[in-house]
């Protein structure tokens, strides 16, 4: 990833400084959850509860993240300001996939879609698109 | 014949923190971390978590960068120490701390001390770091709230005040 553009929708901006790091901050949050945080489960416990078996984004892993406001108020909150608390992380996980689905062609549908995942996708393709060439060549 | 911890005596233990001559009374396999919170009441450094991965509990020993969740004190012994406690002056905020407040570096607060630290460790061997460089160096520091994106920035902007100034 070598860019992460966000526009933002929030009602109204009272504090520029924490809102464009409350943004940055859920981004990252969010391509971890896409590319590194997977969670395994065994009979209820979480078998991967460390920071060595559970990855998250560290400072050298994430892209520049650009962010933009648009600022249409909002009658119910505060000064026109409606919660970014969950909002940043709605968008890098479907914008991330739909990236890789375009440049690969193949279609995914979990998070978070990890470097193996991927592989075996490919392998897969690689095997249809092998017998279906065996079939054509018949 | 017990080997445990429990069973030995605790000992006297000296060391500086942040220029003063301390002496704690603790189990030689105690960790730095809890006697700094506990035993000196130096609650900046935190403890995330415990396994040294995180980094919220750094601090500087003799120059170096610690995690002193790993640190068992007694390696402490006749050390100079320094935490987050110890970069204020009086009201002066250090070059670091008001880079970070200007730049939103900090958000929750938990993995800030340990930021600080790893910048100042950062900013001591390089004085004028890459932003790719900062990125490194601040990559056994894991942040949950802002993206890093600010704190990079906050090193960045701490470095060129240090050599303006």
């Amino acid at each position: 990833m070598d860019d992460f553009v966000a526009l933002q929708e929030v009602g109204r901006v009272l504090h520029p400084l924490l809102a464009r790091g409350q943004i940055i901050g859920g981004i990252a949050q969010g391509i971890g959850f896409s590319l590194y945080e997977k969670v395994v489960w065994q009979n209820g416990c979480m078998q991967n509860a460390q920071m060595t078996n559970y990855i998250m984004p560290t400072a050298t892993d994430l892209p520049p993240i650009r962010v933009f406001f648009e600022e249409l108020g909002n009658i119910h909150g505060a000064y026109g300001a409606k919660g970014i608390g969950e909002l940043p992380m709605d968008g890098p996980a479907p914008a991330i996939l739909n990236a890789i689905v375009d440049a690969l062609g193949i279609h995914f549908d979990s998070v978070p879609l990890l470097p193996e995942d991927i592989m075996d996708a490919l392998d897969s393709a690689s095997q249809v698109s092998a017998v279906g060439a065996r079939g054509g060549s018949r | 014949m017990s080997d445990s911890g429990e069973s030995r005596a605790k000992q006297a233990i000296s060391f500086t923190v942040n220029g003063e001559p301390k002496t704690a009374h603790a189990y030689p396999m105690e960790r730095l971390l809890d006697v700094l919170r506990h035993q000196l009441h130096l609650t900046g450094t935190k403890e995330g978590c415990g396994e040294g991965e995180c980094g919220s509990c750094a601090v500087l020993m003799d120059g170096t960068l610690v995690n002193s969740c790993l640190v068992p004190v007694l390696q402490a012994q006749g050390a100079s120490m320094v935490t987050i406690e110890g970069f204020a002056t009086h009201e002066t905020l250090h070059v670091l701390q008001e880079a970070f407040l200007e730049c939103g570096g900090a958000q929750c607060g938990i993995c800030t001390p340990g930021m600080i630290l790893a910048s100042a460790h950062l900013l001591n061997e390089k004085r004028q770091p890459t932003m790719e460089e900062i990125r490194e160096g601040l990559s056994g520091n894991l942040c949950r709230c802002t993206g890093y994106r600010q704190i990079v920035e906050a090193v960045a902007e701490a470095a060129r005040r240090r050599t303006t100034a």
